[in-house]
């Protein structure tokens, strides 16, 4: 092989991904639709064989069933947090809410519910693929439980968004991964590419209206004056910047 | 009047009965109990006053003159008589009253040894309540002032005795009767006697009372689906056998419900895995328009699974109601469906905070968006705010539903024929779901018809009431 065919091959390294899940066909179905994708994907269907494959090979984003024989996803996932941090997808039958919190709290990244839309899990492993490829230069982020700016309090697992009162303001997705993004990098400018990216890769919803739309409808809901906006501002040919100051608040607050 | 007093409660009701049964046989008694007693004086105690007079009478007129008073006060039962030589004032007397000196006269006459010019004795009350002692009485033997002041409400009773010579000694016995002192006595004694029965009857009717009151209470909440009421093992057996019973009808109630929303949960939960994979199969699909066709039914099929889990398990963890920001809500609501190109309309909204379960309020209003879209082709919605209430109106320009079909469309599974049919989707379910979710959060869910002005059905209204909180 020539060397620079070699060294073009390892630059476009195929992401290995990791499937759990007990269901033959799923598991099959799955790696299929992933391989289609363009990953390398390497399924099991149990914990002890996940522990069994962990020893030998590395892994860029796991795939794990909740429901599982014996071990269940919830221990497979804080398992492998403990060792790793790679996206973890969770996919689950049970549409509970604490179902969700659980996994998301346990260190998971997505939880997808079944049955899932083929193009939406694909688009979700991208998504968090290409996040954990940004973010390899800095130093792991420690999980945040919430964050605050000027009396609100955003819940990023619970997907909560309370005013100074302690009220519950509604959001729709994007708006809230919107918020989420901006909070997130406050003081910083994103353009509306970067936000777009980092809202389509948590949603992926289909007919979301532009970000301007979005930026101007979560004005309304936190802005005290939408015209004059203090937390969320227009940078002129830039994009948006969040300029109200955001206090991270771990787990362990 | 009675109707308002009467308490509506078993334990009130029963102490209220028999406090009254109390005060009623103590009435009667007292009521039976002074008729019984004579108003004069009674045979017992008119036979030794007649021997007690002839023989005071007697043996005064022995002594003389100058030691008469003396020998009086010296016998020992001067303690209950006072001494005059002189004629006591006339007393008014009753017709009975009249019988009676007759009579005790005679009867004085009858036991006295000596030969007396006149006997009268006068039996009555003084009129009204005027002096005790007529002029004349106030020398009061000396022995006991206590005991000789003590009967001030006495029968009064004169006896004039005139002896052949003119000499006249008035008698006047301070006999014992009904006292004011003792009336308010006995008033005290049944006051008490009432308030001690009255406090321990209610003790006691509390007692078996309570086990009802608790029992009532379970009853209560289980038939709004709340089956956590401790039960009485106390009380009455028959209130033990109810409470026995109803804990039986809870526990196979609950066993049933429990047992038929596992089987719907299982159901709609292992329809998942079946789904999972016809729709990562149907992604193999070649064809465009088969691939299509099967998405819409997995679409469908998963619809029905979602709903019929949901619907199953409104009554799971309701959980406490949160303070939610009901305009951001209803905007929310209105922004994804108009993002998916549905038609659906909220007019800015004042801000309202109601007090619910923003996940609950959130899928009962979705479903009454949905409907309205689905059936109506637009979605309205607007805030009534009150003092008391919330309502959420969902207004659609659909063909409405027949009034007497209105309350038909929310049990589960129903739809109506015609122009609501399969083809527009929907599982039959999405109106029982929401009145389940606002009810359980002390709400409603109701249906109208809006009528255009020449009469004619506008639309449909779904109208979402929440109580306010706190």
């Amino acid at each position: 092989m020539p060397a620079a065919a070699l060294l073009e091959k390892m630059q476009t390294r195929k992401s290995h991904i990791l499937i759990v899940d007990d269901d033959a066909d799923i598991r099959r179905l799955t790696s299929q639709l992933l391989g289609d994708s363009g990953f390398r994907v390497t399924a099991v269907a149990d914990g002890a064989a996940m522990q069994r494959l962990l020893a030998t090979e590395s892994f860029d984003l796991a795939v794990l069933d909740v429901m599982l024989p014996g071990e269940d996803g919830f221990a497979l996932c804080r398992k492998l947090r403990a060792v790793s941090k790679m996206p973890i997808v969770m996919l689950t039958a049970r549409a509970d809410e604490t179902d969700r919190v659980v996994g998301l709290e346990l260190g998971a990244d997505d939880y997808v519910l079944k049955p899932f839309s083929p193009r939406e899990l694909v688009a979700r492993v991208r998504a968090h693929l290409r996040r954990t490829n940004e973010l390899l230069p800095a130093a792991p982020k420690p999980r945040v439980k919430s964050l605050r700016f000027d009396g609100w309090t955003i819940d990023p697992i619970r997907r909560e968004l309370r005013n100074a009162e302690g009220t519950l303001v509604s959001l729709t997705g994007t708006e809230f991964d919107l918020l989420t993004a901006l909070a997130e990098r406050a003081q910083r400018v994103l353009s509306r590419d970067q936000l777009l990216d980092l809202v389509r890769g948590r949603t992926a919803h289909p007919f979301d209206r532009s970000i301007d739309v979005s930026i101007s409808r979560l004005r309304r809901k936190i802005e005290p004056f939408p015209d004059e906006p203090r937390f969320i501002r227009t940078v002129r040919n830039g994009g948006y910047v969040f300029t109200a100051e955001v206090v991270p608040l771990d787990e362990s607050a | 009047m009675i109707k308002r007093l009467w308490p509506s409660r078993l334990g009130p009701q029963m102490a209220l009965l028999t406090v009254g049964l109390l005060v009623a046989v103590q009435i009667v008694t007292v009521v039976v109990f002074a008729a019984m007693l004579p108003r004069s004086v009674s045979t017992f105690e008119s036979g030794w006053l007649v021997a007690r007079l002839a023989y005071l009478a007697d043996g005064a007129m022995a002594q003389p003159p100058a030691a008469r008073l003396a020998w009086l006060d010296a016998q020992p039962e001067a303690r209950w008589f006072a001494f005059h030589f002189d004629e006591p004032p006339e007393l008014t007397l009753l017709p009975q009253e009249v019988r009676a000196s007759a009579w005790l006269t005679a009867m004085v006459a009858a036991k006295t040894t000596r030969t007396w010019a006149r006997i009268e004795i006068s039996t009555g009350r003084p009129r009204a309540l005027g002096p005790v002692a007529p002029p004349g009485f106030e020398r009061i033997p000396p022995q006991s002032a206590d005991e000789v002041s003590m009967p001030a409400t006495i029968v009064f009773f004169v006896a004039t005795f005139v002896a052949p010579d003119g000499t006249v000694l008035a008698v006047r016995p301070f006999l014992p009767g009904r006292s004011q002192s003792a009336a308010i006595v006995l008033a005290a004694w049944l006051v008490t006697f009432l308030v001690a029965a009255s406090l321990v009857g209610w003790w006691a009717i509390a007692r078996i009372a309570a086990p009802l009151g608790v029992l009532a209470r379970a009853t209560e909440r289980f038939g709004r689906g709340i089956s956590d009421e401790a039960l009485p093992r106390r009380g009455a057996r028959e209130i033990r056998v109810i409470a026995d019973s109803f804990a039986e009808m809870r526990r196979r109630v609950a066993r049933f419900v429990g047992d038929r929303t596992t089987m719907i949960a299982a159901i709609s939960h292992d329809l998942r895995t079946p789904l999972t994979r016809m729709r990562l199969r149907v992604e193999r699909v070649e064809d465009a328009d088969l691939r299509a066709a099967l998405s819409r039914d997995i679409d469908a099929l998963e619809a029905i699974a979602r709903e019929t889990l949901e619907f199953a398990r409104i009554d799971d963890a309701p959980g406490p109601p949160d303070r939610v920001d009901l305009a951001s809500l209803l905007q929310t609501l209105a922004d994804e469906r108009a993002d998916m190109d549905q038609n659906v309309r909220c007019a800015p909204q004042a801000p309202v905070t109601v007090s619910a379960r923003a996940d609950a309020l959130r899928r009962a209003l979705g479903n009454l968006v949905d409907n309205a879209v689905a059936y109506g082709g637009v979605a309205r919605i607007s805030v009534v705010d009150r003092p008391d209430a919330v309502r959420i109106d969902i207004d659609d320009d659909g063909p409405g539903i027949p009034a007497n079909r209105l309350e038909d469309v929310f049990r589960p599974f129903v739809r109506l024929e015609g122009s609501r049919n399969r083809t527009t989707g929907g599982t039959g379910l999405g109106l029982a779901i929401a009145r389940n979710l606002a009810r359980a959060q002390g709400g409603d869910v109701m249906l109208s018809n809006r009528l255009a002005a020449d009469g004619t059905c506008a639309g449909l209204r779904a109208s979402l009431t929440l109580p306010k909180g706190s």
